[in-house]
């Protein structure tokens, strides 16, 4: 079987679908989402995450880094992301946690074998298992590993979720299909143009597999990432009603956003998205936007 | 049950519920903010008796002690319309030196803490303490259990304590599991005391039957006191009555009085007599041995008849009853004790007041009752320490009952704690399979949980009977330094040979396994002994006449009266010790990172200058995380730990004595006797709480991987007690898919074999504190908002955030 790049599995998880799951992040993703939650989920391979707050300053990062990438001031180390090379050598020695490598080769076998861990879990909760990212059906490496993990859970039983933003080649999403028993399937915005002016890639073939999900017997769910001025306009909301509604849709599950990711942009060394949070009384008028198109909204 | 007499009045109570829920408070503000003060009454007691009834039977004495303190202490009513304190001092603290003098001495200028805070001394008592402790510095329990172990052995038993091996149970008074508070409901103390009479006058006068002759008269002794304390209220109340103006304040006091005229002595016909008649037997157990493990077992079950009768006659709404019960809630916190301060720190002055709900019934249905949910949303209302709440859960369960399970333990309080009620079942038939008269499988289901963790039958069950509690830990210290103890430097363990020489992992853990087995023989002889020293100073009477089968036989419980007496070997920190063990396995002989000579090294420095070494221990696989070869170890260990603990011998009752695996608090006090461990743990650092909790810090795969692990560890059936404590945040348990996720932990849990679990609720002092000291709290979980992060990693905003939102969430 197939292998990819995973850069986290976690159990008991619970907002990823019903009951409780373990949920396998796959590393890499095609959209750039200014507002991303887990930026270290964008890039196909390993990265390293350093958090200068949990620094003893003990300098054994600066004996370990073979590239110069790190030094200490003022007695805390300090990271020089444009030397790293995301070898792991100083995560492999910091004694006090705050380095650590983000994604890892695995097999399918493997992973499953810790999905299966948590069976008897699974079935007194009716939970089961969720493959996210980043893009699940695109990151991790090539497509043969989703559509091997999703095939190889489905034979076991398992209940399978695919949190994924549609952003797939249309065969490979059919296969997946087959074997999926929920999606969680990201929304960000209708307009061609404007979609791709935010996340780098046009919405055409998100739409399209939107539709084959809708028309499939997998349950979905639609969720979208709600952002001040970016994807809250009335205009935007009546074409999701429109879209929406010719499938019998009425629910949608908003995500306002948050600004709780940002120690990881520290983490990464890259600079903070340039975004605000609403205010309540802003959600609420933006909320009521979807209620005037006959849509619901519960907070996902 | 047979129909019981009840009340014919359909009228409601006289209590004054206009001013109920202000009372409470005041009565609640009172508790959380008074000083405690230790009373000089019972002290005063002890040495008028002792000195009055020399040369009669220990039993007689004990009996004529606990009626001096009964008819003498100054007593007063508060506003509780349940009526009946411990001392004559609002919070009071009673002395209970019998067992053990030396904090008298050693420690008089210290502070002293209870479960309540601060105790204060006042002088009074302070000159009564220091009289006391020169007329029983040779005769007290531990002072007796350490000379008679001398005698017979020729050595000196102090060290071992001192060294931290084990702690001397003989030390310190306890409780003794759950007593049968339905036959003084059911019955009353003056049928008992019939019964007693009668079995006195029979009573063959053979030389052989002496010590029943003294126990019989004795207890009749204890049970007309009990009876003559409750007149004594009902006096009070009427005197008090008389000069009370409010009409609606007279009626409440003229039916209190009324109320202790009639119970205990009487069959209670009602839900407020029952109330009224429970705490009076309770807190005459309590006057009696004030001390941890005193449980009212199914109290929702046995006072579901006198609840349900009430409610259905209009006498009572099941709001009033809720507002009752809060009362009563205030009188089992009010219950405080202090027995010095390794006592204060082996258990934080808990007291183990614990009331077992759920279960099976003799028939096998489900046990619980519609009062057990009003027990819950009691608890939920005051969020108190005492009572403790222990559901034994089982697949019965109704859906609704089990939401108002879930409702409590996220509302903050971490109750009710879980038992498997299938495994405690089967350990009880396991348990007594073994003695002469068996047991019934109608006894074994009417099983209820004794004190902290432990199991037993209710009513007729009695765990009085202590081992001596190892430190399991410790075992790897006395491997490491060849069986001698860096705290006492004496040679207290045998000499397993130096560990530097050792070239396989086998011989290591067979060092461990001696040097246990060296402990577990001295703990045994000497607990043994202790048995002896208990019966003999501090035999129990009106306690022996509540727990059935010491009547019967004529037998007090420290003697082995009652029908299911049991053992209690509690033992502390297996987890450190296996965790140190697999450490040294991965690095020293399997991956050869370290040699033995280099850990030690570092071990005795403690760790300071070897941040590399620690980190190389601190980052080992553990306990708690799902890896099959990890847990089998663990597995194995415990069991070795079990085989080795049988291989000394039956117990002093004749027995296979299965293990108490928990920790109360002494991982706290023996963490700070002790040196590093290999584990990364620093020197004087408490060690692993529970028996099968992970190392903190040391789960690093998720709630459901450290559930099996902790629900495997230890075989709960052959064990007599699991101890599993889980730190949980309240919005991971928010609404009812919260719930459901919980039900379904609590399931799986119990199918994998686990027998107890507890949910803690992370509070918000933990989150701040983890906001002020990150490094202390690197692994603290928090689901954020479409992920789960470390909480020590967030901005501090979004910290903030979180911390208002936990403390929104209960």
């Amino acid at each position: 079987m197939s292998q990819g790049m995973v850069y986290n599995i976690q159990r008991m998880s619970t907002k990823d679908g019903p009951g409780i799951r373990t949920t396998v992040f796959l590393k890499g993703c095609p959209l750039r989402c200014p507002w991303c939650s887990n930026p270290e989920s964008q890039h196909n391979e390993p990265q390293l995450l350093y958090f200068a707050n949990l620094c003893t300053g003990c300098g054994a990062c600066v004996q370990a880094c073979p590239n110069h990438a790190t030094s200490l001031e003022n007695g805390l180390s300090k990271q020089r992301f444009e030397l790293c090379q995301n070898c792991g050598a100083c995560a492999e020695v910091c004694p006090a946690k705050a380095r650590e490598m983000s994604g890892k080769i695995m097999q399918v076998e493997e992973v499953l074998k810790i999905v299966l861990k948590d069976t008897l879990f699974y079935e007194n909760s009716g939970g089961g298992v969720t493959f996210g990212g980043g893009e699940p059906t695109q990151g991790g490496g090539n497509g043969e590993f989703i559509c091997d993990l999703v095939e190889a859970s489905h034979g076991e039983g398992l209940h399978v979720t695919l949190d994924t933003c549609g952003a797939c080649p249309e065969d490979r999403f059919q296969r997946l299909l087959k074997n999926v028993d929920l999606l969680l399937f990201d929304c960000k915005h209708m307009d061609p143009e404007a979609h791709k002016n935010i996340t780098g890639v046009d919405n055409k073939i998100i739409l399209q597999n939107m539709a084959a999900a809708l028309t499939s017997k997998a349950e979905v769910k639609i969720r979208m990432p709600l952002i001040p001025d970016i994807n809250d306009s009335a205009d935007n909301i009546a074409a999701m009603a429109t879209f929406f509604k010719k499938f019998g849709k009425h629910e949608i599950e908003i995500m306002p956003y948050h600004t709780f990711g940002m120690k990881k942009y520290d983490a990464l060394g890259r600079p903070h998205p340039a975004m605000r949070s609403y205010t309540p009384d802003e959600l609420l008028v933006v909320r009521d936007r979807f209620t005037q198109h006959g849509l619901n909204t519960v907070l996902a | 049950m047979t129909t019981l007499p009840f009340s014919t009045k359909n009228a409601g109570y006289a209590v004054n519920w206009d001013t109920v829920d202000k009372r409470y408070d005041e009565l609640h503000a009172y508790l959380m903010s008074a000083p405690q003060v230790m009373d000089p009454e019972r002290l005063r007691c002890l040495d008028e008796v002792y000195e009055e009834f020399a040369g009669e039977s220990t039993f007689y004495i004990r009996a004529k002690l606990f009626e001096r303190v009964l008819l003498t202490k100054k007593i007063f009513l508060d506003g509780n319309p349940i009526v009946g304190t411990l001392t004559g001092t609002r919070c009071g603290v009673y002395a209970y030196p019998e067992w053990n003098v030396s904090w008298i001495k050693d420690e008089m200028q210290l502070a002293k803490m209870t479960s309540l805070g601060e105790m204060k001394v006042p002088q009074e008592t302070q000159d009564l303490l220091e009289k006391t402790y020169k007329k029983w510095k040779n005769r007290t329990c531990i002072a007796l259990n350490n000379k008679w172990f001398k005698d017979k052995y020729g050595i000196n038993p102090a060290p071992y304590h001192k060294a931290g091996l084990y702690y001397e149970n003989v030390s310190v008074a306890s409780g003794s599991g759950i007593a049968d508070y339905p036959k003084v409901l059911n019955q009353g103390l003056r049928a008992i005391i019939d019964d007693l009479k009668q079995r006195l006058a029979d009573c063959p006068t053979l030389l052989a039957n002496k010590e029943k002759h003294d126990l019989y008269r004795s207890m009749i002794v204890s049970c007309e006191a009990v009876i003559a304390h409750s007149h004594r209220y009902a006096e009070l109340a009427e005197k008090t009555a008389e000069s009370e103006e409010d009409p609606k304040a007279k009626a409440e006091l003229l039916e209190i009085a009324e109320i202790c005229r009639r119970v205990p002595e009487f069959p209670a016909r009602n839900f407020r007599e029952a109330i009224q008649s429970f705490w009076f037997t309770h807190l005459a157990i309590q006057t009696e041995q004030m001390a941890c493990g005193t449980s009212p077992g199914r109290y929702g079950q046995y006072m579901y008849p006198f609840f349900k009768d009430d409610v259905d006659h209009g006498r009572l709404t099941r709001e009033q009853v809720v507002k009752l019960l809060k009362f009563q809630w205030i009188k089992h916190m009010e219950l405080a004790e202090y027995q010095g301060g390794s006592y204060a720190k082996t258990l934080s002055g808990h007291t183990g007041q614990t009331i077992t709900i759920g279960g099976y019934d003799a028939q096998g249905n489900d046990a619980s009752t519609e009062l057990e949910e009003l027990l819950l949303e009691t608890q939920i209302q005051v969020r108190g320490i005492q009572p403790t709440l222990t559901l034994l859960f089982h697949p019965k369960l109704k859906k609704s009952y089990l939401n108002k399970v879930v409702d409590c333990i996220r509302g903050g309080s971490g109750q009710p704690q879980i038992l498997n009620n299938t495994a405690v079942i089967e350990r009880t038939m396991a348990r007594f399979a073994q003695y002469e008269h068996g047991i019934t499988l109608e006894d074994a289901r009417n099983c209820g949980n004794f004190g902290c963790v432990s199991t037993g039958v209710c009513g007729k069950g009695s765990f009085i009977l202590q081992e001596d509690q190892p430190c399991l830990a410790k075992i790897v210290e006395m491997v490491l330094y060849n069986g001698k103890d860096p705290v006492t430097k004496k040679q207290l363990g045998p000499e397993t040979g130096d560990p530097r020489t050792f070239e396989t992992f086998d011989q290591l853990y067979d060092a461990y396994k001696a040097q246990l087995k060296h402990l577990f023989t001295i703990s045994r002889h000497h607990s043994d002994l202790s048995q002896m020293a208990r019966l003999h100073v501090v035999p129990s009477v009106f306690r022996s006449v509540m727990i059935d089968g010491c009547v019967e036989n004529g037998v007090c419980e420290e003697a082995g009266g009652c029908f299911y007496s049991q053992i209690n070997p509690i033992m502390t920190a297996g987890i450190d010790a296996a965790n140190s063990l697999l450490v040294m396995k991965h690095l020293i002989y399997d991956e050869k990172k370290i040699t033995m000579d280099e850990l030690i090294t570092a071990l005795k420095a403690n760790f300071d200058g070897y941040d590399e070494i620690r980190k190389m221990c601190l980052d080992a696989p553990k306990h708690g995380n799902d890896y099959p070869e990890i847990e089998s170890f663990v597995q194995q260990y415990y069991r070795d730990v079990d085989d080795i603990h049988n291989s000394i011998g039956p117990d002093c009752l004749g027995h296979r004595t299965p293990l108490d695996a928990y920790s109360l608090s002494y991982h706290n006090y023996f963490g700070a006797l002790m040196g590093a461990l290999p584990t990364g743990r620093k020197a004087g650092v408490a060690l692993t709480d529970g028996s099968v909790s992970a190392m903190p810090g040391s789960d690093h795969e998720g709630i459901t991987a450290l559930i099996k692990s902790g629900a495997e560890a230890i075989d709960t059936v052959r064990f007599g007690a699991n101890h599993f404590n889980v730190k949980f945040l309240p919005q991971a348990l928010e609404g009812t898919k919260g719930a459901q996720n919980l039900i379904a932990l609590i399931k799986t849990y119990c199918e994998y074999g686990g027998s107890h679990i507890q949910f803690n609720c992370v509070s918000s002092d933990t989150l701040q504190d983890a906001q002020d000291h990150p490094k202390d709290h690197n692994d603290l979980v928090v689901r954020v908002a479409g992920f789960s992060a470390y909480f020590t990693r967030l901005d501090r905003g979004v910290q903030n955030e979180i911390i208002k939102r936990t403390q929104y969430a209960g």
